[in-house]
């Protein structure tokens, strides 16, 4: 099986997972399907979680240069995109970039931002570029942002409203470490020393091909689509949901399941790599009904899968 | 959910409904009234929950309609009572408490009554009733075994359509099937019950021919010649006519065809209108009861002197319907040719000559030398008999004169001799005298041993007389054979009239009329009185929408391609071997080998999935594979090492 960049791309979940991020190996998986299908990820966690330290490890990992917005409800769409200063010197406006202009972006607590400018940040990840008084700037390729929210505080903030949550190729929550791993980790200390020193593992290059056998060398059969359309249908019908996942969902879920096949070595998408990222990519999709919003959304998603047929025969 | 109960019931009601409705117009007033009553009610009681009409209640109402109706059973009317105490009986059963035992019911009734109502008229709408009921009945029957294991089933509307679906294809795989057999199943030729009666020495009965004096005795033969349904008759008119012999040629008698033509049919007479079964037979006539006016049913030819002549000899059985006058007298427009019936025998002895001389000598009229002759007979001390028979060239001289015994034969010719040598025009009749009734048919039966001839006596103004010169005979009696009536007698009339409605019912109904059926049902349906357009496009339209039911019945059951067998087989196989895992149709064949950690699940998956989701077919190596994996899984604990060792493949 020649997948190009498939065993770099093994060789840096296996070392981000076994030496600096033990017991996120399905953060780290997620996160490198959200890089490979050119999504972003939206990690919804309580802090101290090791969100930061997931982005800073990957970006330095990765040879990616990096990012970070720290959200507050002051915080301003210049204050992302960056803005024209007066340069005294030159006599002209010259344009500083903001933090968006990085490979990878860390956006912090991004319920804590204003809408205003939570959308045009939200923008800027759709359109993967920033127009700034008049001047369309290209964003870097390629550009993953992680954003992370707290869903337990509620106070002072903006949380996103569903249509944005679309955008997110993938939310996932990182969990506790298991117990001993956990005991590892605290005697061990925080390593965000040691993340500095990382050195990439791989390059921008190899993330584009990559990239590029992902789309290209993964077949998605009719079969499969069928399969995808079956639970999007499915979520659509469900008497628990009142909105189900959009056909950019759709597209988002086979992008998914041809990167998690890439990585699990196939050339082609089976059935299990659409239900292996069904929850992160579809879930946060769902606009479920008042009388049944206490309901975890991805409890729901899979009682929607447990009820679709796989094709097998 | 749907309870199986509510199903059974709407069904059986449609059932109920199928079988009765192309009968209701047929039936009377009461039976109308019931079933209608029957329906309301079962509409209300399952509306409002009430409990339907239970216990001694139906049994009494069954009983009074059952007696009403059998007084009135008999053979004349037997389909209008039948038809009218299937429905009522039907309506009860609708009305009634139902146990699986009574919803069978309501399925034969209804296939009962809608067969009884093929009694009153078969159009082509028959057959639409048929296939719907059948229908119905089959997937009722299937939900009925269902009922029978837990009548508080419920299934989901999914497996009801599934149950439904395979129940309904049954009927229509078999379909094809019955128009098949019904077209090209052969008939047997011959009748059911031939071996009750006894084999026969080969003696004609009837002939072209009557030639006494050709042979010392006759064999007499039970064999039968024909059936006759028909009212009872008196037996003084149970003669057969089958051949007239008009011509003597040496001491025998013989046909010529004689132009002329018939008289018109008697008035005033009443007519026996009978249906005649002949047992097959080479002879070219025929028989009906004298005199018979008209034969229908069959092509044939009619003579001036009332013999009827097979157009064309069929081969295979045949009847015919024929009208008669009974009293024993042909009317005749006008006179016959007197010469042409006065001819004698080249040679005739003396003592007749001397005898009919002495007949006619005393003058008047043809009647009176008939009676004069008739007392003559009466007078002679003839006797009847079949052996030790006149055998001399003069056999009639002998016959009148010297041993005076013979049968019909010398009676009939020698009286028609000596009434043409006394100048009165006379003919020979061949056929049949008497036949057995069959109270049980309603039917005469004729053997080979009635055959009988008899003499036709020309009178001006009257036309042909039959007379029977064999009463005269001293040991002569009405009932020939006197009265048999053993327990044999009465097994053989049994016997008889079942072989009668075998020929009645199956053998006379032949490839061709099989045939000609479908054809009929072919334009029946055709001629059906439909909208316009949908008859236009009907016929193909539905002989299309069946293809396709069928077409998507097959694949909606996905028998089709081996793969999927193998698939199927391969997860039997494992769910058995790993009962704590539970295979659902959404589980797939990774997760399953995950699941599991067998690696023979795994390379399963792995030869089935490449294949699967690249969109193409299985190879035949990774079908054999697959297979292999199947097999060796299913047999032993093999290791999926073995079996590719087994199977040439390197890894």
């Amino acid at each position: 099986m020649s997948l190009p960049k498939r065993d770099e791309m093994l060789h840096v979940i296996e070392t981000l997972s076994t030496r600096y991020l033990r017991g996120k190996i399905r953060a780290v998986k997620l996160s490198m399907i959200a890089l490979l299908s050119g999504g972003h990820i939206l990690l919804e966690d309580i802090p101290g979680l090791g969100k930061t330290t997931l982005a800073l490890a990957l970006s330095g990992v990765l040879g990616m240069t990096f990012g970070r917005l720290q959200c507050t409800s002051d915080l301003l769409p210049s204050d992302i995109t960056g803005l024209s200063i007066f340069n005294r010197e030159e006599g002209k406006f010259t344009f500083l970039r903001g933090p968006i202009f990085n490979n990878l972006v860390l956006v912090d607590e991004i319920n804590r931002a204003m809408p205003k400018t939570q959308s045009a940040m939200l923008e800027a990840m759709e359109e993967r570029r920033v127009t700034v008084e008049g001047v369309t700037y290209p964003l870097p390729a390629p550009f993953l942002v992680i954003a992370t929210q707290n869903p337990v505080e509620q106070v002072g903030t903006y949380p996103l409203p569903e249509s944005q949550m679309d955008r997110f190729l993938i939310r996932t929550g990182i969990g506790y470490p298991p117990e001993e791993i956990e005991k590892t980790i605290i005697k061990g200390g925080s390593i965000r020393d040691r993340i500095k020193d990382l050195t990439p593992l791989v390059g921008l290059s190899d993330i584009m091909e990559a990239r590029k056998a992902v789309k290209e060398k993964v077949l998605l059969s009719d079969t499969i689509v069928g399969y995808i359309f079956a639970i999007v249908a499915a979520t659509r019908n469900h008497p628990f949901i009142l909105t189900g996942v959009s056909t950019r969902g759709g597209i988002n879920l086979a992008e998914a399941a041809q990167a998690h096949a890439y990585l699990e070595g196939r050339d082609f998408v089976v059935p299990e790599d659409v239900k292996a990222v069904a929850l992160p990519v579809g879930a946060h999709r769902l606009i479920l009904r008042p009388e049944n919003e206490a309901l975890d959304k991805e409890d729901v998603f899979q009682s929607v899968l447990k009820n679709i047929e796989i094709p097998i025969l | 959910m749907v309870h199986v109960r509510t199903v059974l019931d709407i069904l059986a009601l449609v059932t109920g409904l199928l079988g009765s409705a192309p009968l209701f117009f047929h039936l009377n007033r009461i039976p109308q009234f019931v079933f209608l009553a029957a329906l309301a009610f079962v509409i209300v009681t399952a509306w409002k929950g009430v409990p339907p009409l239970r216990g001694w209640r139906a049994t009494v109402i069954t009983g009074v309609f059952f007696f009403y109706y059998a007084l009135q059973f008999s053979r004349d009317n037997l389909v209008e009572p039948a038809a009218n105490l299937l429905v009522v009986l039907l309506s009860i059963r609708l009305a009634g408490e139902k146990i699986p035992r009574n919803y069978l019911q309501i399925y034969a009734l209804s296939l009962f009554a809608l067969a009884a109502s093929s009694a009153f008229s078969l159009s082509g709408a028959f057959l639409g009733y048929l296939a719907l009921l059948l229908l119905s009945i089959a997937v009722s029957l299937v939900l009925l075994t269902f009922f029978t294991v837990d009548s508080r089933l419920s299934l989901t509307r999914r497996g009801l359509r599934r149950v439904a679906s395979v129940a309904a294809a049954m009927p229509a795989a078999s379909a094809p099937l019955i128009l098949l057999f019904f077209v090209i199943l052969p008939r047997p030729q011959f009748p059911l019950w031939d071996f009750l009666s006894p084999a026969g020495e080969k003696v004609a009965g009837l002939s072209d021919r009557v030639e006494p004096g050709s042979a010392a005795s006759v064999g007499e033969v039970a064999s039968p010649v024909l059936r006759a349904r028909s009212e009872k008759l008196p037996r003084k008119d149970l003669y057969w006519r089958g051949v007239v012999l008009n011509t003597p040629q040496g001491n025998a008698w013989i046909r010529t065809e004689i132009p002329g033509r018939e008289g018109p049919p008697p008035k005033g007479v009443v007519m026996v209108r009978q249906t005649v079964f002949p047992e097959t037979t080479a002879s070219p006539w025929l028989i009906a009861l004298d005199a018979p006016w008209s034969v229908s049913g069959v092509r044939s030819g009619k003579s001036a002197d009332l013999v009827f002549r097979k157009r064309r000899s069929s081969g295979g059985r045949l009847k015919y319907d024929t009208v008669s006058a009974a009293h024993g007298v042909i009317e005749t427009k006008e006179g016959v040719d007197r010469d042409f019936y006065l001819k004698l025998p080249e040679k005739v002895s003396p003592r007749v000559l001397s005898l009919a001389g002495s007949i006619a000598r005393q003058g008047g009229s043809d009647s009176v030398r008939l009676s004069r002759l008739e007392g003559y007979f009466q007078s002679a001390g003839l006797r009847y008999a079949t052996r030790d028979l006149p055998r001399s060239a003069d056999p009639l001289d002998e016959f009148l004169f010297e041993r005076k015994a013979g049968h019909c034969e010398f009676f009939a010719s020698s009286f028609a001799v000596l009434l043409r040598a006394a100048g009165v025009p006379s003919r020979l009749v061949g056929g049949y005298y008497g036949g057995e009734y069959n109270e049980l048919g309603g039917y005469y039966l004729v053997t080979e041993s009635m055959a009988h001839a008899w003499v036709e006596v020309f009178l001006e103004g009257r036309g042909w007389v039959r007379r029977d010169p064999s009463i005269y005979a001293v040991n002569f009696s009405r009932e020939r054979d006197g009265k048999r009536r053993g327990l044999v007698a009465t097994v053989r009339l049994i016997a008889d009239s079942m072989s009668y409605y075998w020929n009645q019912t199956v053998i006379t109904y032949d490839l061709d009329k099989q045939l000609r059926m479908v054809r009929a049902t072919g334009s029946a349906l055709r001629t059906l009185s439909l909208p316009s357009g949908v008859r236009r496009a009907g016929i193909p339209l539905l002989i299309a929408g069946l293809l396709l039911a069928v077409f998507l019945v097959c694949a909606k059951r996905k028998w089709g391609s081996r793969e999927q067998r193998v698939v199927r087989k391969f997860l039997r196989i494992v769910g058995k071997r790993y009962p704590h895992i539970s295979i659902s149709p959404s589980t797939g064949l990774l997760e399953l080998a995950e699941r599991t950690g067998d690696p023979r699940v795994r390379r399963f998956a792995d030869i089935r999935y490449g294949a699967l989701y690249r969109d193409r077919k299985l190879s035949e190596r990774e079908f054999s594979l697959l297979e292999d994996i199947t097999r060796a899984f299913a047999a032993s604990r093999e290791t999926v090492r073995d079996i590719e060792r087994t199977s040439g493949t390197s890894h």
